[in-house]
């Protein structure tokens, strides 16, 4: 029976990296069409996000998001509530953030750590909402929380348009991060900030929340089987609120802690897409959070790959979309490599039979 | 001699790494009822899915009439004349019998149903073959032996001729399985075919011809009924004696543990499915709740686990009314409930054995500080426990799905028994579980009796119901209609006829026929 777990979690890696390369291949040859002189367009796409610590540094920071939004997903689908309220509480968390920092003083460090408290809190509640309305009334989650994206994004530009914004400044954006307020750069060379650390932070907190603690038992229970956790005693209704809380928390936190530590001024006028993004990753690292940063930075290295080759090439980043939408319809369809799977077990079983014939 | 089927060297290996079947042979004579015997788990279903095209052989050869042939599903194995009555019906409630009958190949007259030709030859089978059923009525409002009927005439009307049946007679009573072998005797005597997959030793000496026996994945031999005892099948079933007798401690009634008042049930479909009963029972006793599956047992169990609270009239558990109080807090009662859904209910099939060993504990300080899971402590409890049940696993931390059906509801077993319960709701505590595993649980059920425990037992298997109770309450129609103290002197064809109404005692315990 080992050697069949075995077996499973060779083919699972497996069945991710060959998706992976199969989606390259598919870029590829996209590229080539697109590109004037694809071969240097392919070689910049895979080497330059190493050429540089500039670029090395754009990798962690383009997976900043991830971390925080794959992991809220994470959390959430554990208990099997598909919620997109990540995306629109992204965005608010990073208005508000930088609106906190930007009005109370407060001694350096201190200050962004409370303002990523307060948005941590300020997700909790504005995503006890939908959880509740899914919990009691049974309103589909997944539904109303895009419905609630909306009402946050607007409510978010009203407010960034009409209340914080900077008059004296070029753009619709809001005043300044004072440096107080910044998450401290770790290389000021290539920009990247605390903000990973406390990414890699809530990764590997959740991974002690759901499998170390009872809070995080009764998250897998409900989510894998609800009747089950129901005939066991465990208040399902409850937890798939506060599981849902606890996502809404770590992404409103999450666009606070990337605002802070990677940009200078609020400006964003559209949804970010980190959110939506999240389940992305959450799908990559099948779920498990400890492989989220994994997942992350991968697709950080995408992302960078393409913004380097977007900006070096004749071939514009769209194309990493293209990448992207392949490689996870790629690693989701499960029958991927199947056949082959069969083949090994029956092979590994045929084996253990003989001798007692 | 040629065979009519003949299946060569079957083995089917299953995507989990479980073997199943393992270079069995197996055929089948025109016009015999053969019987494939063996334990849960033998692969006996296996086998006959594989003949109707429901499994995929791994290695091995299919022939019909000598000819070979390649049945990758149930259309195929229908054109062959192979159908199959499964042990869960597949039946669409909503509609009639009729219309489950002709269901995908109805009969049409220009674009509209011919519904009086379906009906007409509905009625033609029926009555060729002595089954009693109403084309109109819909499925939902029939009984269990009715929707037997039914399936076995889908198969008659598809054009079968030969019928494998699985565990036709588990959910019948003994009145009604007489009466279903007389209608397989009809079939005979018509040169159908039929294939019966059974564990009931007593079925197969009452009515096949020849019997294969399988065991552990592998045919122990095909025997002809008329030349072998029943104990010689038992012992190639199991592969050693077994003893039938358990024995019962007279222990006398003491404590009132459980107390139910006028118990009123009505489903999501507004119908009364428990309708006003009431009941003690003790500790050290095993109570028996006997019936046909439907007849309001299962209902009453969820309301005493705390599962449906939606009912009215009172039950009492050790002194305190549970109706308000959530399931954690009827488990902190000390009541336990061992679901018949072992799969959907029993367990989590995705996460680990550990994970489906402490569902209860973590309410308790002595295993969670702060939140934190004590996973050393229960580790340490949990092997000791599953060495005490003898489950058979690696190692904690791997699927419960991996494991056999019987390890699987060891774990159940050993879970819900761990902490000696007041109350044990055992509810088809063996249902698909091997002879071995079985032998086990009684004897943990017993143990407990004898601790002065009470166990309430809701079982379809009257083999069990007659080894392990001490008292037997029988439900019909969701009523009580009958409380047997007396079991020693209870035959099963008495039992049967309260099963099914057509006998019933009073309030003063008189019978009435």
């Amino acid at each position: 029976m080992n050697k069949v777990k075995k077996n499973d979690l060779i083919f699972e890696i497996l069945r991710t990296f060959s998706a992976i390369i199969i989606s390259f291949i598919i870029a590829f040859i996209i590229i080539l069409f697109t590109s004037k002189e694809p071969f240097s367009t392919i070689k910049i796409f895979i080497t330059a996000p190493f050429a540089s610590s500039y670029a090395l540094g754009k990798i962690l920071t383009e997976a900043v998001p991830l971390l925080f939004t794959g992991t809220a997903v994470c959390i959430m689908i554990k208990a099997g509530q598909f919620n997109m309220i990540g995306e629109g509480l992204f965005y608010i968390g990073g208005l508000i953030g930088a609106v906190i920092v930007i009005n109370i003083s407060l001694p350096p460090i201190i200050l962004p750590l409370c303002a990523l408290l307060l948005t941590f809190c300020l997700g909790g509640i504005v995503g006890y909402v939908p959880a509740k309305m899914k919990a009691t009334l049974s309103i589909n989650e997944f539904v109303s929380s895009l419905m609630f994206n909306f009402i946050i994004y607007w409510l978010g530009l009203y407010l960034l348009g009409n209340v914080f914004i900077d008059p004296n400044y070029s753009d619709i954006a809001t005043h300044q991060i004072p440096a107080a307020g910044k998450l401290f750069f770790l290389s000021y060379d290539n920009q990247v900030s605390s903000s990973v650390l406390i990414g890699l932070l809530f990764s590997l907190l959740a991974w002690v929340f759901l499998y170390k603690t009872k809070w995080g038992y009764y998250i897998r229970m409900t989510g894998n089987n609800e009747r089950f956790a129901h005939y066991s005693g465990i208040k399902t209704k409850r937890t798939i609120v506060y599981a849902q809380v606890i996502g809404a928390a770590i992404c409103c936190l999450g666009g606070a802690a990337y605002v802070l530590g990677n940009m200078y001024r609020f400006n964003w006028k559209q949804l970010p897409n980190y959110g939506f993004d999240g389940f992305i990753i959450a799908i990559i690292a099948h779920n498990n959070p400890l492989l989220i940063p994994i997942a992350a930075l991968f697709m950080g290295y995408l992302r960078s790959g393409a913004a380097e080759m977007a900006r070096l090439t004749d071939v514009t980043n769209e194309v990493v979309f293209i990448i992207q939408a392949i490689m996870i319809i790629l690693i989701a369809a499960r029958a991927f490599l199947y056949q082959l799977k069969q083949k090994r077990i029956r092979a590994m079983v045929e084996m253990e039979i003989k001798p007692y014939d | 001699m040629s065979y009519f089927v003949e299946m060569k060297d079957i083995t089917k290996v299953y995507d989990n790494g479980i073997i199943a079947n393992q270079a069995v042979n197996f055929s089948l004579k025109e016009g015999e009822i053969h019987a494939i015997a063996g334990e849960n788990g033998a692969g006996k279903s296996t086998i006959m899915k594989i003949l109707y095209g429901l499994e995929k052989p791994t290695s091995g050869e299919i022939f019909i009439r000598g000819q070979k042939v390649n049945i990758t599903s149930p259309i195929d194995a229908l054109r062959y004349n192979i159908g199959m009555v499964h042990q869960h019906f597949m039946l669409v409630d909503n509609l009639t019998i009729c219309e489950n009958i002709f269901l995908g190949m109805e009969i049409t007259k220009g674009l509209v149903l011919d519904r009086n030709r379906m009906n007409e030859l509905t009625l033609e089978y029926a009555k060729k073959y002595d089954i009693d059923v109403e084309p109109n009525e819909v499925c939902r409002n029939i009984s269990v032996s009715v929707k037997q009927k039914v399936e076995i005439l889908k198969v008659l009307v598809r054009g079968a001729r030969i019928i494998i049946l699985d565990e036709p007679t588990a959910v019948l009573t003994p009145q009604e399985t007489d009466k279903f072998f007389q209608q397989l005797q009809l079939l005979k005597k018509d040169n159908y075919t039929i294939v019966i997959i059974t564990h009931k030793l007593n079925e197969i000496k009452a009515i096949c011809d020849r019997v294969t026996i399988l065991r552990h994945g592998k045919n122990c031999g095909v025997y002809q009924v008329k030349t072998i005892s029943l104990n010689d099948i038992s012992r190639l079933m199991i592969g050693f004696d077994i003893n039938h007798n358990k024995g019962k401690a007279s222990v006398k009634r003491k404590r009132k543990i459980l107390s139910v008042n006028t118990l009123e049930i009505v489903n999501n479909r507004g119908e009364k499915v428990v309708d006003n009963i009431s009941f003690d029972a003790f500790e050290g006793e095993i109570l028996c709740f006997a019936g046909v599956e439907g007849n309001g047992q299962n209902e009453t169990i969820q309301c005493l686990a705390g599962l449906n609270q939606n009912y009215r009239g009172q039950i009492i558990i050790n002194k305190q009314n549970i109706s308000k109080m959530s399931i954690a807090k009827i488990r902190s009662l000390g009541v336990s409930y061992i679901s018949e859904d072992r799969m959907m209910q029993g367990v989590n099939q995705e996460d680990s054995i550990m994970d489906n060993l402490i569902n209860y504990k973590l309410n308790k300080k002595e295993y969670v500080k702060a939140g934190f899971i004590n996973y050393r402590k229960l580790k340490a409890e949990a092997v000791d426990l599953l060495k005490n049940y003898d489950v058979k696993y690696d190692n904690l931390k791997q699927p419960i799905k991996m494991l056999s059906g019987g390890n699987i509801q060891k774990i159940v077993i050993a879970r819900e028994l761990e902490n000696e319960p007041l109350v044990i709701i055992a509810n088809q505590p063996t249902r698909g579980v091997d002879v071995g595993a079985i032998e086990l649980i009684h004897q943990k059920l017993i143990n407990l009796r004898d601790k002065h425990k009470l166990i309430i037992l809701v079982s379809a298997d009257l083999n069990e119901v007659f080894n392990l109770a001490d008292r037997i309450i029988v439900f019909y129609n969701g009523k009580i209609t009958a409380e047997i103290t007396d079991v020693n002197n209870l035959t099963e064809e008495e039992l049967g006829l309260y099963m099914l109404g057509l006998k019933k005692q009073n309030k003063n315990g008189h019978i009435n026929e």
